[in-house]
């Protein structure tokens, strides 16, 4: 069928009668084909797949994996717009639109997965849920994505392991500010080039989530990686979300249905996300690549210096500082 | 509708709006409004604006208007002529001579621009006239030109390289690093067909029944001593080094490809600033206009095909061609030779940058899925679209010539050129048969291939 | 108030455009240069360059479009239309002007709205940066503003060259748009440069049989045209 969509105004309101739906799921993630591919693309699929079986074909879901629909940065406005109705999406792409949601990738304000799954009904995960919905984003499955340093000379554990004048790439603009506190040069190259900066020498070092590094190949280039089994200073959130206008279009039953499969997908996003971290360190060890950890000693010298950034958040940003405070008593 | 069906009238929309005549750029938007509101629903219609902007937000497409700018500065130059006048001294004696240097030239000039256009006119500007007043059948004259021109897409930078890194997602290094040998190759395939050529037309000539062709007297070679020789090449040793210091910056891990372009320009601008009797302020002007007409032609069509490839990807059209394509279970090669069949039927009616940017996105898939290398199909797609510069009806490189020789019976500039149509079909040939005269450096240069997405 | 209507100003509009497209280029330019000098040689940070360069590069695209449309840069398939006499040629290229127009409006409205909603959320940039998007999306509404002005201003033209008022060889919408007049244009330059060489020639030849005297300015012979 043509046209069809989340777009469509007719009929299905909530509680009345279910009507058939096609929701777009749009994410920048590689296409996954089988159990052994990108778990967020993974996600998506099981929900896919999920939704069409609760509501008995009633809800389709189309994924557009590999930003094929959307570039991965405009999800937030596209589904805004209603051009798409669904994303895994990394929320801090959109702090340019929701200052707030700068806190999900703010630099070691979360350490480990346990930390990180403890936001879950926590108070700093209610409120940023509600935040979420009044920003147009309803949450279905929390998904997080520890970070690893990759440096083409010696292992950057502490600060004091970044050398003057390294040139660095860093996801998360608060990130980038912290290593340039660290005295690293940040340079701003879109991640498609991050490869081919590194093997030229543009880039010497780089901080990414650990699925970004093996898909990109980087254990080709990097000589060392820092490992987030222990500690990691970037810690992403990047969940599964429908925007409300979509959500709100969709009948009550259907309204269960989807929250229930995202319910149903949480604690395979959790592990999937721990195991990519282990999956990725392998391939990082297996091609000789020097696989460190960060010890708690390097990490709080890092939250020294992230706490600079956690200030300047604080007092930029609206509402900024009630959701640190709420997020450091999860921690303490 | 099956997503075939809806793919077909787009593309009939798109092509009974390019030949109303207007601008390629606004028929691509009126047929991707077209097609957001016919197959996304009305409702989609405000996405317009932001598709328009978001396809334009790319660090990569930067390189484009400074590549341009960098040839444009340079075809300002004296570049040209001095390029011409060495090849010329170094092959008077040679048969067909100072059409090899025109070639000669254009592909060391194509080392400093990324467009075909430029390059054709830069040195026709100077060889034609040349070629005309020392015997040279037009012919062979503008035959030589107008394919030597074609070079500027492929041998690097190159702005249908770029277009095409950027819709596959490859790295421009690599695409350019590809484009080098086949590059050199194709050059020395030029410069044999002249050597035959020139023995041909002579033969005609000495028979007392056959006139000769239009222009044909007898050629006449200057003489050069060895030291003029030397003195010619010192003059374009500058322009060398600004080709090595341009790879350098790339392939050195200086800069990024759109990055290299701004420092080729800062380059181009102080050698001809201090050793080419300086760069006037009216000349720049002009230069830096002229750049803006041809970016904003090129980006224009560029974000307006980006718009329909996302309606295509929404109706699932390339990923449905990559499926019917394995279903068909066809053999691989008979599947890329249609494929170049159709790019060859296109590139008669449309100039490269469009067909690299409409092409792509949907093509991709099939070759992926055939296990075709993406970067050896970029550069035979951009040898491919060399072709299309020099085929009638619309062939930009045959208008150069008409513009720069309008004596010249077209009749004569086509029949000079459709040889080299035939160079280029035999070069894809031989890059088929052995890939790794593409793929060679690139492997060589970049240890491995770029992963993409993520 | 007559030339009001006849759009004329839209052309020297569009080559406004050109001129600040020009400057737009030579900034993308430096600070590119400033960048990579940044980070190569002293190892400081680049964090805005990219983004900037991004944006002159928006620029270029879009508002040199208008000067784009008045130099007939902007290719077209001309293969069927100048099979046409001059008056059925006309009346097909203001019939395609007009639709232009129609296109080029649609994405004017279309991102004036995204202008707004940027403009009244105060929306920024999700980069380090943080650069003012109400800024940054003004660029594709003030462009197709401008290329609409450009072909209000040609339809204007047209049908009065179809009414007779002016010339048809006049008439800017047949004035072989497309592929040839970016060559024709190009083929010009390179014809400037060549007589500014041979000027520059004869400069230096003067210069050389008069080495003391002052050097003379620079006249502004618009040669090649
Ligand atoms: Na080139
Ligand atoms: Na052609």
């Amino acid at each position: 069928a043509c046209g069809g969509g989340g777009g469509d105004d007719s009929g299905s309101t909530a509680g009345g009668d279910c009507e058939d739906v096609t929701l777009r799921l749009s994410h920048q993630w590689p296409e996954a084909t089988g159990e052994d591919g990108d778990f967020r693309s993974l996600i998506a699929q099981k929900f896919a797949e999920g939704v069409e079986e609760e509501t008995d074909g009633q809800v389709k879901v189309q994924v557009f994996p590999n930003s094929t629909l959307s570039k991965s940065t405009e999800q937030y406005d596209a589904m805004m717009n209603g051009s798409i109705d669904m994303s895994v999406f990394p929320l801090d792409y959109a702090s340019g639109r929701v200052p707030e949601w700068s806190v999900t990738l703010m630099p070691g304000l979360v350490r480990n997965h346990a930390q990180a799954q403890s936001w879950e009904g926590s108070p700093i995960g209610d409120a940023l849920v509600a935040n979420m919905e009044e920003n147009g984003a309803h949450l279905l499955t929390w998904v997080w994505n520890a970070g690893a340093i990759g440096s083409k000379t010696d292992p950057i554990v502490s600060p004091s392991d970044v050398e003057p004048g390294m040139t660095m790439r860093a996801a998360g603009s608060y990130v980038e500010f912290m290593l340039e506190d660290a005295g690293a040069g940040i340079s701003s190259l879109p991640s498609n080039e991050i490869y081919t900066a590194m093997q030229t020498g543009v880039l010497d070092a780089a901080v990414t989530s650990t699925g970004s590094f093996a898909s990109y190949n980087l254990q080709e280039q990097v000589k060392s990686f820092t490992s987030p089994t222990e500690n990691t200073f970037w810690f992403m959130f990047e969940p599964l979300i429908i925007s409300t206008g979509s959500y709100e279009k969709l009948c009550s039953d259907q309204q269960a249905a989807v929250d229930k499969v995202g319910a149903d997908l949480q604690d395979y996003a959790y592990t999937a996300s721990e195991e990519d971290d282990a999956r990725v360190e392998k391939i990082f060890a297996d091609a000789g690549v020097e696989v460190v950890q960060m010890d708690d000693a390097a990490f709080d010298e890092w939250l020294e210096l992230a706490q600079k950034q956690w200030d300047a958040y604080a007092a930029d940003v609206e509402g900024g500082a009630e959701l640190l405070e709420l997020a450091q008593e999860q921690h303490d | 509708m099956s997503s075939f069906a809806q793919g077909g009238i787009i593309l009939a929309m798109a092509m009974v709006l390019f030949l109303t005549g207007m601008p390629i750029a606004f028929a691509l938007a009126i047929t991707a409004i077209l097609s957001i509101v016919i197959f996304l629903g009305p409702d989609q219609f405000d996405l317009f604006g932001k598709m328009v902007f978001d396809s334009m937000n790319d660090f990569g497409l930067l390189a484009i208007p400074l590549f341009v700018l960098m040839g444009n500065l340079f075809g300002g130059s004296t570049a040209s002529k001095q390029l011409f006048e060495a090849g010329e001294a170094w092959l008077s004696r040679v048969k067909g001579g100072l059409a090899m240097s025109s070639v000669l030239a254009s592909a060391i000039f194509a080392a400093l621009t990324g467009a075909s256009a430029a390059t054709a006119a830069a040195i026709g500007r100077v060889a034609i006239p040349e070629m005309a007043t020392r015997g040279y059948s037009s012919r062979i004259a503008t035959g030589a030109v107008a394919a030597g021109g074609t070079l500027g897409i492929l041998i690097p930078p190159s702005v249908t390289l770029i277009l095409y890194g950027i819709a596959a997602e490859q790295s421009i290094g690599q695409l350019f690093a590809g484009g080098i040998i086949p590059g050199i190759v194709i050059t020395a395939m030029f410069c044999i067909w002249i050597f035959i050529a020139t023995r041909m037309e002579e033969r005609r000539a000495s028979r007392p029944d056959v006139l000769p062709h239009h222009g044909a007297r007898k050629v006449t070679a200057r003489l050069y001593s060895w030291p003029d020789r030397f003195v010619s090449l010192a003059k374009v040793v500058p322009f060398a080094l600004l080709v090595f210091a341009v790879l350098f910056v790339l392939y050195r891990g200086i800069a990024t490809p759109s990055e290299a372009a701004a420092v080729g320009v800062v380059l181009v601008m102080a050698l001809i600033g201090i050793g080419y009797r300086g760069l006037r302020g009216k000349d720049l002007i002009k230069v830096l206009l002229e750049t803006t007409n041809q970016s904003t032609m090129i980006l224009l069509i560029t974000c307006f095909s980006a718009v329909i490839a996302v309606v295509l990807s929404y109706l699932r059209i390339p990923q449905d061609l990559a499926t019917l394509v394995t279903d068909l279970d066809m053999n691989k090669w008979v599947v890329m030779l249609i494929i170049n069949v159709i790019l060859l039927v296109m590139g008669c009616f449309l100039p490269p940058v469009s067909i690299i940017v409409m092409v792509t996105p949907v093509l991709l898939p099939v070759i992926l899925t055939l296990g075709f290398d993406p970067i050896w199909f970029g550069v035979l797609m951009t040898i491919n679209m060399e072709m299309g510069l020099i085929t009638p009806p619309v062939g930009l490189n045959l208008y150069v010539i008409k513009g720069i020789a309008p004596d010249i019976p077209l009749k004569e500039v086509l029949i000079g050129a459709l040889p080299y149509v035939g160079i280029l079909a035999l070069a894809l040939v031989l890059f088929s048969v052995f890939p790794e005269i593409i793929t060679w450096l690139p492997e060589k240069l970049y240890s491995s291939g770029v992963a993409t997405g993520g | 108030m007559k030339s009001i209507l006849t759009f004329r100003w839209a052309n020297a509009l569009s080559e406004l455009t050109g001129y600040l497209c020009g400057i737009a280029l030579l900034a993308a330019t430096a600070v590119t240069v400033q960048a990579v000098t940044a980070r190569y040689f002293l190892g400081a940070p680049t964090v805005w360059q990219t983004e900037l360069t991004i944006y002159l590069l928006m620029f270029v695209t879009f508002v040199g479009a208008a000067y784009g449309l008045k130099h007939h840069a902007h290719v077209g398939v001309d293969l069927v239309v100048e099979a046409l006499g001059p008056r059925p040629q006309l009346i097909l290229r203001l019939v395609t002007a007009v639709l232009c127009l129609g296109v080029v409006l649609i994405v004017f409205w279309t991102s004036f709205k995204i202008w707004l909603e940027a403009y009244e959320g105060g929306f920024t940039s999700s980069t380090a940066w943080r650069a003012p998007l109400s800024v940054v999306y003004t660029i594709l509404p003030v462009g197709m503003g401008a290329v609409a002005l450009q072909y209000v201003a040609m339809i204007v033209d047209g049908v009065r060259g179809l009414t007779g008022k002016i010339p048809m060889s006049e008439v800017m919408l047949m004035g072989h748009g497309g592929e040839k007049a970016v060559v024709e244009q190009e083929i010009e330059q390179i014809g400037v440069a060549a007589a500014a060489e041979a000027e520059a020639g004869a400069e230096a030849e003067a210069e050389a049989a008069a080495q003391d005297e002052p050097r003379p300015t620079d006249d502004d012979t618009e040669a090649g045209r």
